[in-house]
């Protein structure tokens, strides 16, 4: 098969004293961003570090283009994958250019010194990720969006056909996440690299993603594109807990409260920004019956006649008529 | 480059040093002298021709070579420790090197001290400075498995200052078994001295020293790699275990080599290559290893002409000029907490 850059054969990962999952057969084409998913403690950092040649795998093989992985001596194995850790690093006052620069280590003679080449292969890395503004700046002067940044550029510069990521989302806020998926499909898309990352965004996830390997909590993995995983009911299974719902409809998650309160019926269109506020006053919502509520342009219509323009109001209606 | 400028000034600076240091004394001799003297190899003074000769030549290089190799190696300590706050006092490393030339001593059944190293001949002082490094490398091993265990950076410090405090008493057992004469001596060798190192000895230690400087440059690849940590050093190819052994032993052959012969001197090794790091402003080691070490040198050469006390016959001891120079420095780095994890 063409393209395909990582292989596990039969692969078993965790520990010596306890098996975590498998057999894996899982495999990563050039040119694809995949997403790890899946609860915690069900394996992603465990099959990340495998997959990284950080960590023994239990039983199997890993291949990279078809080599198995403990065949490769760590400089040839640098060339092929890079990786781009969770953990906050401290790398003192290295400025950002210089932490970039670092990704060429495994390239570079035996006193690091940079050819043309590994300048060329710098500035495509820091064009890349746009980091070019920040080449003088001090790491520690960094916010964390942009040292991830940095992180990320420093593997590209390494110039290898996979990248993995650990966690790269995790100490970041909303747009930066937003920003740095958009980047990482990108990059898969112009670069052709093979990128893996393990994350807690579903959401993102499920709109970024070429396809998502999804570890169930007893150590099942999934693989495929996010639409059938989502459509075939695996990807509610494997998040399924108490008060936790998975919203087919708009690939999000509602929380579940508890339904004991009066039924309340609508009628009009579909509103779910009040079946959300419905609900969490622990009204339960059916077809017909109960209290009836009328949706129409101009607000909301109860069945005595009154008509609301905010939801607030509405709210305080209601309980004065159903909880008296 | 602005690196290489630096160098060079920094080369010039301590050729400036090194005529001022012979130049101090309590016969003082005009620069011009000094450089023909040094040049040419003749003075109209005989008299002068021999100071600088036999005495103060080989104490300014004996300088320069505690004043390199204890900065390379709190260089290479903190990079290895990740702790800005590592150096080879005070992690105990020199207790450790003290130990080490106990030992040789002890073992002996010489009722010798410390001090008495120096009448050794030549196989004596390399089987010292053999025990010296392996002193320095138990403990700086010691010190590194327990630094694993530790997240906060002062704590690192204070296990060091225990380490070597029971170093320290192990040293202090054999001196109370022994004669008022030779507790005298050992107090003599921990005040620290630059002189004496003449002839043979001249040559094990600039050997040791230049092999153990080496060995650092060698290693400024993997040392800038780890200032990412282990795990992205090991993911960009490093073989962590092997780097981590050649700066151990190139750290233990500085300190241990240093210290048997000049006894321990203070806050060089931990305090030069902050000075350097602000003046190159960088992290990079092939910058930071040559210029730490001729920074070293320059203020070893520098400390050691205070210690003349200029105008006077008195001399003080190498250890105290260094500590009341260097203690401040760590002192000023504590309390600027905000940069202070910055390696």
């Amino acid at each position: 098969m063409t393209g395909i850059f990582l292989q596990t054969d039969a692969l078993h990962i965790g520990y010596a004293s306890r098996s975590v999952s498998g057999p894996l057969n899982l495999s990563l084409r050039k040119g694809e961003l995949v997403c790890l998913l899946g609860p915690n403690g069900a394996g992603k950092s465990t099959l990340m570090r495998t997959l990284s040649g950080l960590q023994a795998p239990l039983k199997g093989s890993i291949l990279l283009e078809g080599i198995p992985l403990e065949a490769l001596s760590p400089l040839e194995l640098a060339r092929k994958r890079s990786l781009v850790l969770t953990d906050r690093t401290d790398p003192g006052n290295l400025t950002a250019g210089e932490v970039i620069a670092l990704g060429r280590t495994p390239h570079t003679n035996w006193l690091g010194r940079l050819t043309p080449v590994d300048q060329q292969q710098i500035q495509t890395a820091i064009d890349l990720t746009d980091t070019g503004f920040l080449l003088s700046r001090r790491m520690p002067e960094l916010s964390d969006g942009e040292r991830q940044k940095v992180m990320l550029a420093r593997a590209l510069a390494q110039d290898t056909d996979l990248i993995l990521l650990d966690e790269p989302t995790a100490h970041l806020d909303l747009p930066n996440r937003v920003a740095m998926m958009q980047l990482l499909h990108r990059l898969a898309r112009t670069t052709g690299k093979a990128i893996l990352l393990s994350t807690h965004e579903l959401d993102l996830a499920l709109q970024t993603a070429d396809r998502l390997w999804l570890i169930t909590r007893d150590g099942t993995l999934h693989a495929g594109v996010p639409e059938d995983l989502v459509l075939n009911g695996t990807f509610e299974t494997a998040f399924a807990r108490d008060g936790l719902q998975f919203d087919r409809q708009t690939g999000g998650f509602r929380i579940r409260l508890t339904e004991e309160g009066p039924v309340v019926s609508l009628a009009g269109p579909d509103s779910i920004w009040l079946r959300q506020a419905l609900a969490r006053e622990g009204y339960r919502i059916r077809a017909d019956g109960g209290y009836l509520l009328s949706v129409e342009e101009s607000g909301w219509k109860t069945t005595d006649g009154q008509l609301f323009t905010t939801i607030e109001t509405l709210l305080a209606h209601l309980r004065n008529q159903l909880f008296q | 480059m602005t690196g290489r400028l630096l160098i060079g000034c920094l080369l010039l600076a301590v050729a400036g040093c090194l005529i001022l240091n012979i130049g101090i004394g309590s016969v003082a001799i005009p620069p011009g002298e000094i450089v023909r003297i040094l040049l040419d190899g003749k003075s109209d003074d005989e008299a002068w021709l021999y100071i600088v000769r036999e005495i103060r030549l080989p104490k300014a290089l004996t300088a320069i070579l505690v004043g390199s190799g204890l900065s390379v190696s709190g260089l290479q300590m903190q990079t290895l420790f990740r702790n800005p706050l590592a150096g080879p006092s005070e992690l105990g490393i020199t207790a450790g090197a003290g130990l080490g030339v106990a030992t040789v001593m002890l073992s002996g059944g010489s009722a010798a001290s410390l001090y008495a190293i120096r009448q050794l001949g030549l196989s004596g002082s390399w089987l010292i400075v053999a025990m010296a490094s392996l002193g320095s490398a138990a403990v700086l091993l010691l010190v590194l498995m327990i630094a694993g265990r530790l997240k906060d950076n002062v704590v690192l410090l204070l296990v060091g200052v225990m380490i070597g405090t029971m170093t320290l008493s192990l040293i202090s057992i054999w001196q109370y078994f022994s004669q008022p004469e030779q507790l005298q001596e050992y107090l003599m060798w921990t005040f620290g001295s630059l002189g004496g190192v003449v002839d043979d000895h001249l040559t094990v230690l600039a050997s040791v020293v230049a092999f153990g400087l080496l060995l650092a440059y060698a290693s400024s690849k993997a040392l800038n790699a780890l200032l990412l940590g282990e795990q992205y050093a090991r993911s960009m190819g490093l073989t962590v275990g092997r780097a981590r052994t050649i700066i151990l032993l190139s750290t233990s052959l500085l300190t241990g080599s240093i210290t048997a012969f000049c006894g321990p001197v203070a806050f060089v090794g931990i305090a030069v290559p902050h000075l350097t790091r602000a003046l190159l402003g960088t992290s990079n080691h092939r910058l930071l290893i040559p210029a730490s070490a001729l920074l070293g040198s320059v203020l070893l050469l520098l400390c050691d002409s205070i210690a003349q006390l200029p105008g006077t016959q008195a001399v003080l001891p190498i250890n105290i000029v260094t500590s009341l120079f260097g203690a401040p420095v760590v002192i000023w780095m504590i309390v600027r907490r905000h940069n202070f994890r910055s390696v």
